[in-house]
């Protein structure tokens, strides 16, 4: 196992240097003023400037491999570089990025894996009847609709008619005693865990109220591609001999569903549910962006946008790790759940 | 008995939904939802609107503009440009002398930073906010530690003008004070040498050029006086001083060395400060992020691109505000700022121009048009020669009709037939939904003293047919016979610049089936790098005003040596700007006589018309919308943003 893990591990340089390489060969197309665009985002900065300066302050002009291995060399000696976009060190734009994120895929997490088991469960063990088929169109619609749609309808009837929910990450006043009181400490900068450790009731309400409505939308467009899986695995694993074993000696169905056919069912799932979650990353630019939450995905968007080649080189690496970290996670899942697998 | 107890329901939803509409959210706290980063809270490296928003509220000047108050009752306009009419801030008396070379201040009394030194037990000083001090406590504040001199002042100017980041705002100080643009120019005309990075400059070098051409410009006479000399005149030097939201902010000198490490003030080690980040990292520089000021706020939180906090100066010395925190919350999405407004979570919402008509008529909203505007925004201008060379938009080759001669524009009948082609009323009806006006040059109508009235006189008019007879003229009417392929390019995203090059794309083509114009979108960065090596024979960019002066405006668009009027190529440069321009501009900063400096402007403006060298757009007027129970909001449109400190909120 332990290899195995290693020999996994191994991939990831390898995953970051090809992505580099694909960055910095798009990068190379760009000529030196375009490059400068980062650095000049209103025609009126040009006012005292000289953009010839600012590009060989920048090494614009240099060849792209000079500019990488310049790069590479600065991150070997731990510095990933300034983010224009987010006016601070790339480094410190995931400390202050970051938890808002995994604040948000946290909390998503749980209802997106637990929804789509179940819908997928009820669909397959109520096979062609109407519920089947309705919780087929709901999970359809769910897929079929834009993020950015969901978010601005849910935001509309939520916050903007009933004022129940409202978008960002707390309340004025809320926000207000946070910062400023000094009574309230940040540990991890996950709100909701911090007034947990806070013991903070009304904070942790109030983080609670402005989560819920971005974790139900990436929840609901999520939904369809894990109850799927989850019914079509379902459908087979009941159609299986074993299946009609534990009926014919006369098992009430309820244990049939649970303990024999759902958890054999459940194998595809945990790929399909690793990768949902490791993916929910980039599908948070969009949510994040809509409910005006401070995270990782919309400062990825907005580095994309103007060509801020530090701040998406950092956020590439931080993807990449992710993803064979996630496909290292399933891996391992799928032995522990299913003896039959050796990763040897 | 259900008719009574349905009257009693429908009595009490009734007064809920009154008592809901006149309840006050947040009442102690403005919240300003708008869009885009600040860089720095760094007084003097701030170069943006959105840094100047944050230190305009916390930083002070010597001097400051009037106001008038646009809120939810009230529409006073009364606001001045006039520096005659500038008011005492940090200053209370001054005067300028009758050669307008030696401007003196007199400095106020009793006034503290947010931040003030006291000595501790063990002799050490701790920084502490002046608001937790007890009357006894503040006795033991360290002398100059926290308290405005002249000392600070000249302090804060010196130090602008050595740390002069590369693209800052400087230049302002530097050449009015010294007569030259950059420290660089400066350390060069001192040590005879080119200098390109003066952080290698020896100790002595340091000395001599901060004791020969810094240290004299600004001197501090005694504690509560301080002396501007300049080596020539240059009228618009007071409106300089009038600006808190960046350049002009007054720091304590003490507090800046002490606490944040800022130049040591001696004369022969600023160049360690100089140009911190390179002029780009705004972070390297020591007040980046912490803000010790003399204003109505402090800066309480600022998470950069999310949101900034101020709290109330309880000891401010104009009496403290009348609310507790003001919110600049960063939102770049704007349904999101619609509904926080509209759920009274905001008091005041950044607009785009486009969805004005969300906002219009929505209840508990006010929407107060036609406000004046600083800014010439947008102006499309010609450029002769483009550059030949791998540029795709003129065509291969000689010119056959295919693209456009090089020298396109530098036939005065196509200017004048362009400028003719430009439907103006459309434009203001389309873009800026009514709310435009059409200006003749390069000083906007703001400038009342400076604008050449009768406007008429010099406003280009949308006439096709003339166009048509002036388009057969040029080039001998080679134009009229070969055609043209002209590509007009703007910033995607950028809808005014897309709707102005639409009309003037339909008004050319309908002239002639042989003139073609296309008009494309790029990216913003490919723009900018198309601009500035004269490859787009046509662009539109803008302006908004550093300082309140005419001045400001002549530079970057009539001057040889100016911003966008050196991009329109050699011809232009050449043949218009330098033998028609160039005398008139430096004329207009020769004399303090305001008179004499309106004459100079009208012959620049009525040349700018003569010579047919930009197409002058119409210009937006400002739109301001905030909740109906936010009160005293200043307004002058030199404002960088909402100056928190007059406002409140209630039902009046």
């Amino acid at each position: 196992m332990v290899a195995y893990i290693i020999r996994r591990l191994l991939i990831l340089p390898l995953v970051i240097t090809g992505l580099f390489i694909l960055i910095f060969g798009l990068y190379s197309l760009l000529d030196p003023y375009e490059k400068a665009g980062l650095y000049v985002r209103d025609i009126t900065e040009l006012k005292n400037r000289d953009i010839n300066e600012l590009i060989e302050q920048y090494g614009l002009n240099d060849p792209p491999w000079v500019q990488f291995f310049r790069w590479v060399s600065e991150v070997l000696h731990g510095n990933l570089g300034w983010s224009e976009v987010a006016n601070r060190p790339v480094i410190d734009a995931f400390k202050r990025f970051l938890p808002q994120t995994v604040e948000l895929a946290l909390w998503s997490a749980i209802p997106i894996v637990l929804g789509g088991i179940w819908l997928g469960q009820l669909s397959a063990v109520k096979q062609n009847k109407p519920i089947d088929h309705a919780s087929r169109v709901f999970a359809v619609v769910g897929w079929s609709l834009p993020t950015y749609v969901a978010g601005l309808l849910a935001l509309f009837i939520f916050y903007g008619i009933f004022k129940w929910l409202p978008p960002g990450r707390l309340s004025t006043d809320v926000s207000l005693y946070v910062s400023l009181s000094g009574e309230f400490k940040m540990y991890t900068g996950i709100i909701t865990l911090d007034a947990i450790l806070n013991w903070n009731w009304w904070v942790f309400t109030d983080a609670a109220r402005h989560l819920i409505l971005p974790v139900l939308v990436l929840s609901y467009v999520s939904w369809a591609l894990i109850m799927r899986v989850t019914r079509s695995s379902m459908l087979e694993t009941l159609r299986q001999e074993y299946i009609m074993t534990a009926r014919a000696k006369g098992l009430p169905e309820k244990v049939v569903i649970k303990r024999h056919a759902r958890r054999n069912a459940l194998l595809p799932v945990a790929t399909i549910a690793g990768l949902t979650i490791a993916f929910l990353f980039n599908g948070l630019v969009i949510t994040e962006t809509i409910f005006d939450l401070p995270g990782l995905g919309r400062w990825a968007a907005e580095a994309a946008r103007q060509f801020d080649i530090p701040s998406l080189l950092g956020y590439l690496l931080f993807n990449s790790f992710l993803i064979v970290i996630a496909n290292l996670i399933v891996d391992i899942l799928y032995a522990v759940i299913d003896p039959r697998v050796r990763l040897e | 008995m259900w008719r009574k107890v349905g009257w009693i329901f429908a009595a009490v939803a009734l007064f809920g939904v009154v008592a809901w509409a006149q309840e006050i959210k947040n009442p102690d706290t403005v919240i300003w939802v708008t869009h885009g980063p600040a860089e720095t809270c760094d007084p003097h490296f701030s170069y943006d609107t959105a840094s100047g928003e944050i230190i305009f509220n916390v930083y002070e000047a010597l001097v400051r503009w009037p106001y008038g108050i646009v809120d939810a009752d009230e529409r006073d306009l009364s606001y001045s440009l006039d520096p005659s009419k500038l008011q005492p801030m940090l200053a209370t008396e001054w005067w300028v002398s009758s050669d307008g070379t030696v401007y003196v201040f007199k400095i106020r009394k009793g006034v503290r930073f947010h931040y003030v030194g006291v000595k501790k037990e063990d002799g050490t000083i701790e920084w502490v906010d002046y608001d937790s001090l007890s009357p006894e406590e503040e006795k033991n504040i360290v002398p100059g530690y926290g308290e405005l001199t002249a000392e600070d002042v000249e302090y804060s100017f010196e130090r602008g003008m050595l740390q002069d980041r590369d693209g800052g705002p400087i230049w302002m100080l530097l050449e009015p004070l010294t007569g030259y643009p950059t420290l660089r120019a400066l350390a060069k005309a001192a040590l005879g040498k080119e200098v390109k990075n003066l952080h290698q400059l020896t100790p002595d070098e340091q000395k001599l050029i901060y004791e020969k051409y810094i240290d004299p410009t600004v001197e501090a006479v005694g504690d509560d006086v301080v002396v501007f000399k300049l080596p020539k005149a240059y009228p618009p030097f007071i409106t300089i001083l009038a600006h808190s939201g960046s350049w002009s902010s007054i720091l304590d000198k003490e507090w800046c060395i002490d606490y944040a490490g800022c130049w040591d003030g001696k004369p022969d080690t600023w160049a360690k400060w100089w140009n911190p980040g390179g002029g780009e990292v705004a972070k390297e520089s020591e007040l980046f992020d912490i803000m010790n000021g003399t204003g109505p706020f402090k800066l309480a939180k600022w998470d950069i691109g999310v949101e900034v906090v101020f709290e109330r100066f309880e000891k401010y010395w104009g009496g403290p505000a009348k609310i507790k925190y003001a919110i600049i919350k960063k939102t770049e999405e704007w349904s999101d700022r619609l509904l926080m407004f509209q759920a009274g979570d905001a008091d005041i919402v950044t607009v785009p121009r486009q969805n004005l008509p969300q906002v219009e008529g929505l209840p508990g909203v006010v929407v107060h048009h036609m406000l004046p505007t600083l800014s010439m925004n947008p102006v499309a201008f010609f450029v002769a020669p483009v550059k030949v060379e791998g540029n795709e938009f003129i065509g291969e080759g000689p010119w056959d009709g295919l693209g456009i001669p090089p020298d396109f524009f530098a036939d005065i009948n196509v200017r004048k037939a362009f400028c003719m082609a430009f439907d103006y009323d459309a434009y203001i009806e389309e873009v800026l939904l009514g709310e435009g006006y059409k200006t003749h040059g390069p000083i906007p109508k703001a400038f009342d003293w400076a604008y050449y009235q009768p406007e008429e006189e010099l406003l280009w008019e949308y006439d096709l047919e003339k166009a048509t007879e002036l388009m057969k003229k040029a080039r001998n009417g080679e134009i009229w016979e070969k055609g043209f392929n002209l590509t007009i390019l703007y910033n995607e995203g950028n809808e005014p610049r897309r709707i102005a090059a639409e009309i003037l794309e339909a008004n050319i083509e309908s002239m002639n089936p042989k003139f073609q114009v296309e008009v494309r979108a790029v990216p913003w960065n490919t723009y900018l790098s198309l601009l500035v090596t004269s490859k787009l024979p046509l662009f539109i960019v803008g302006w908004l005003a550093d300082f309140p002066d005419p001045h400001n405006f002549a530079v970057p668009f009539v001057a040889s040596y100016g911003t966008f009027s050196g991009w329109q190529g050699e011809y232009m440069v050449e043949n218009i700007f330098k033998p028609y321009f160039d005398e008139l501009v430096a004329a207009g900063m020769a004399t303090t006589d305001q008179a004499e400096r309106a004459k100079i402007y009208y012959e620049i403006s009525k040349r700018a018309h003569e010579f047919a060298i930009d197409i002058w757009l119409p210009q937006a007027y400002g739109v301001r919308v905030v909740r109906d129970w936010l009160q005293g909001f200043p307004f002058n449109p030199i404002f960088p943003g909402p100056y928190f400190y007059p406002m409140y909120k209630a039902y009046e």
